[in-house]
């Protein structure tokens, strides 16, 4: 299955990769890896390790969103999500001639972004910047029902304050609707370990949620 | 019961995500490009020298070519400075300051949040978030030159975005919220010779008067812009001025 039907507009990526605004559901338990490792097969991503400079901009653009998503929902803060998509733009660039399709494009992507976002947290980190401060900013935007809007703050900030491995597994599991075997190979990890992440992440919130 | 009062993760896909700004889309899908068509310039150019092959072949290439290796070789003695530390770009651009350090960015306090050079004033109430940031024109910066670099800023509201400008080039840096009336001082700074490391010195000035502490951020370029580089920023922590911080880094690169 390709990874973008539309190269030009707006992000379409796989049903298992959900666009931003789509419907929340529970996340699914069970695996879909059937195209993994198919990506490569995909024109754009061929064409553009070939050196197709057209393919590599519509390549960057079917995917810019993703990128986007992935960096706002792990900072919460719409410029440092920025910074991370440019840096992971450019990144692209050169990062790209290394994919070697064993993973899906995608996958290879969350990965690349997760990596930028650690980059720039470590940086915050090391100035001190405070985490509440991202918090705040993700409360001003958000627009969900009054009922949940206060939990979904709390949700936030608690899961952001994780450490890195129980965060991602929770944020790629029930943030960005991946399967755990797909949190998996973006995590590079067992499924089986994901599910433990989550597991300790639950515990280490209990009481507070 | 709803299902997210038994389980609160389920609501953390209901989040919504802002839209990124369109032209920041634009702007980074032409730079990623330009960089994608760079990187593969060079092996283009490799396959594409006989000429020059033909002509290092010629016995009376190398006499002139001799003279000007020596004249390049003795501008080299001169720009690159003791310390290891080399400026890339000799003489101030039209519109450079040429300062001492330290430079003092200052934002705009509360009551005048106008982006210093950006021309259109944000809408009182608006949030900061929504100010566009395209990227911008080398003209549309302040410049100014600390130690070896030359640099250019701007402010977005109380955000300052630092780059480096290297020849024609405009290297991002980093992007560091200062609070309104809030004042980087950058005191000191050097490049490695390797023309692609860099270390500024800074320090915070909160609003009130607070300042934070002073210290090195080491930055590596990396397609196109500057990242920062947390190991190296470790290894030159506390160095009195940038003859120690750069030859602790020329140390740990041995």
């Amino acid at each position: 299955m390709p990874c973008c039907a539309d190269v030009g507009g707006e992000t379409d990526l796989r049903a298992d990769f959900r666009a931003p605004g789509a419907e929340a559901e529970v996340p699914r338990q069970q695996p879909d890896t059937s195209d993994a490792g198919q990506e490569t097969a995909d024109p754009l991503v061929a064409l553009a390790k070939a050196g197709d400079a057209n393919a590599f901009e519509a390549l960057v653009r079917a995917h810019y969103r993703l990128i986007y998503r992935v960096a706002y929902r792990w900072l919460g803060d719409p410029h440092d999500a920025e910074d991370v998509t440019q840096t992971v733009c450019m990144k692209l660039a050169q990062a790209l001639a290394g994919y070697d399709g064993r993973s899906t494009f995608t996958t290879w992507l969350y990965r690349v972004t997760l990596n930028a976002v650690r980059d720039l947290q470590r940086a915050h980190q090391r100035r001190g910047r405070q985490i509440d401060e991202a918090a705040m900013i993700f409360r001003e935007s958000v627009e969900a029902p009054q009922e949940d809007r206060l939990l979904i703050n709390d949700v936030w900030r608690m899961v952001r304050g994780l450490p890195d491995k129980q965060r991602d597994a929770v944020l790629l599991v029930y943030g960005d609707s991946l399967s755990q075997a797909e949190a998996a190979l973006v995590m590079n990890c067992k499924e089986v370990t994901v599910s433990w992440h989550i597991h300790n992440a639950r515990k280490a919130l209990r009481g507070l949620l | 019961m709803s299902a997210s009062a038994n389980d609160p993760f389920i609501l953390l896909s209901k989040a919504p995500v802002p839209e990124p700004d369109e032209a920041r889309i634009e702007a980074n899908v032409r730079a990623s490009r330009d960089a994608f068509v760079r990187n593969r310039q060079p092996a283009a150019r490799m396959t594409t020298s006989p000429g020059w092959r033909s002509a290092l072949r010629r016995r009376g290439f190398w006499r002139p070519a001799a003279a000007g290796l020596a004249a390049v070789a003795a501008l080299a003695a001169i720009i690159v400075l003791p310390g290891r530390m080399q400026s890339p770009n000799i003489g101030p651009a039209p519109s450079e300051q040429v300062a001492q350090a330290p430079v003092l960015l200052t934002a705009p306090d509360a009551d005048n949040k106008a982006p210093a050079r950006m021309g259109a004033r944000p809408a009182p109430r608006q949030s900061i978030e929504a100010i566009p940031s395209p990227s911008p024109r080398i003209d549309e910066l302040t410049q100014t030159r600390l130690g070896a670099l030359r640099l250019g800023y701007r402010f977005l509201g109380d955000i300052v975005e630092l780059y480096r400008i290297d020849g024609e080039a405009l290297l991002r840096m980093e992007r560091r919220r200062l609070g309104p009336g809030g004042q980087l001082a950058l005191l000191d700074a050097a490049v490695m010779d390797d023309g692609r490391t860099i270390a500024v010195r800074s320090r915070l000035n909160l609003p009130g008067g607070r300042k934070s502490e002073t210290v090195w951020d080491v930055y590596v370029q990396d397609n196109g812009a500057y990242r920062f580089d947390q190991e190296r920023t470790v290894m030159i922590e506390g160095a009195r001025d940038a003859a120690e911080a750069m030859k602790r880094l020329a140390d740990a690169a041995r």
